[in-house]
């Protein structure tokens, strides 16, 4: 009994654990959907000038012209379309008979060329990550294929490079 | 009359041993009596020691953060004396204590609750440079400031920064939200 009746008085000056007051503030964070998208061309991979018989007809290519870098918090797809279906005589800046399709365009060699056209074509698609991730940083190679029949004379083509969530 | 002083002297004789069996009742009853009002006595000096701590806890701005650029993503944003804590003035020395708790989430996926950072930015009192340094905070509670109490001058404030880590990209967009508890507990 004493023994009780001396912890009981004692009690409060030993209670380290107990909590007093407690309190709180609310922060949040409001993350909202991210599609950023870098494609930088690498010198001068962007100009063609086909002068023999075997450019013409086999076609030239421009390996890793494009470094592309993506950063997104959601599944993705990487387009690329041209802004006409021909390309734009440089002299004259009027339409000339070269399609845009002979322009091609891969992310790597495990994916097949696709043709540029004013329609979007699927380049390349992957979840999400910043630059760093393997998936959201690589090369696009060019190529040309421009036939056996090419005006002569500069043209040139814009190409559009559209990234959107999935 | 020997018959009844039998009886007087055997009812003399009982009330003796009722006196001494009510004296011993009486003794326990005072004891367990004492002990119980010293029990409650103690539990009113500790919720009269709880009821005098004057403590807030006050953000200073709007503690949301809005991520919508690669640079919110990738890099640590800090908000500047984001929040105050504050003490009446009293006699008491007290440990604070924080930790973190997700509370509502509207995304689908839970974020994990080592995002965020505080550190003591300004105060009004001497403070030890041991509960200067960048706390990160967690699930668990942990002690980041022993408070002083003094009955002397007016009430005592700390402002601190929330400091949020990068959150990279692997959490789905929504809108996420956190308590971060503070507790009092005497030293």
């Amino acid at each position: 009994m004493r023994k009780l009746f001396i912890i009981a008085l004692l009690s409060p000056f030993f209670s380290n654990a107990q909590v007093l007051r407690t309190e709180a503030i609310f922060p949040f964070l409001d993350i909202r959907p991210v599609l950023d998208l870098s494609v930088v061309p690498k010198g001068n991979a962007l100009f063609f000038e086909p002068k023999k018989d075997r450019d013409f007809l086999t076609g030239m290519s421009q390996k890793n012209a494009f470094s592309v870098e993506i950063k997104s918090n959601t599944n993705w797809q990487l387009t690329i379309n041209s802004d006409a279906e021909t390309f734009t005589n440089q002299a004259t800046n009027m339409p000339s008979e070269i399609s845009s399709e002979v322009i091609q365009l891969r992310q790597d060699k495990k994916t097949q060329y696709v043709a540029l056209n004013t329609t979007p074509q699927v380049l390349a698609t992957g979840g999400p990550g910043g630059s760093k991730s393997k998936e959201n940083n690589f090369d696009l190679d060019l190529a040309l294929l421009p036939g056996d029949y090419m005006e002569s004379g500069g043209f040139q083509i814009t190409l559009f490079f559209t990234l959107s969530s999935q | 009359m020997q018959k009844r002083g039998k009886i007087g002297s055997s009812c003399i004789e009982l009330d003796r041993d009722n006196f001494v069996f009510a004296k011993r009742i009486t003794s326990t009853f005072i004891r367990k009596v004492t002990l119980i009002s010293t029990f409650l006595l103690c539990s009113k000096f500790n919720a009269i020691l709880a009821q005098s701590i004057n403590f807030s806890v006050t953000p200073n701005t709007d503690l949301g953060l809005v991520y919508q650029t690669g640079l919110d993503f990738e890099t640590e944003r800090t908000i500047p004396r984001a929040f105050r804590l504050a003490f009446g003035a009293a006699n008491l020395n007290l440990a604070v204590n924080a930790k973190v708790i997700s509370t509502l989430n509207y995304g689908t996926e839970l974020l994990s609750s080592d995002f965020y950072s505080i550190r003591l930015s300004n105060a009004n009192t001497n403070v030890n440079n041991k509960f200067r340094r960048l706390y990160q905070l967690d699930f668990a509670d942990q002690t980041i400031l022993e408070h002083r109490g003094s009955n002397r001058g007016g009430s005592v404030y700390y402002d601190y920064d929330l400091i949020v880590a990068p959150v990279g990209y692997d959490i789905e967009p929504g809108q996420y939200f956190y308590s971060i508890v503070f507790t009092l507990s005497p030293q």
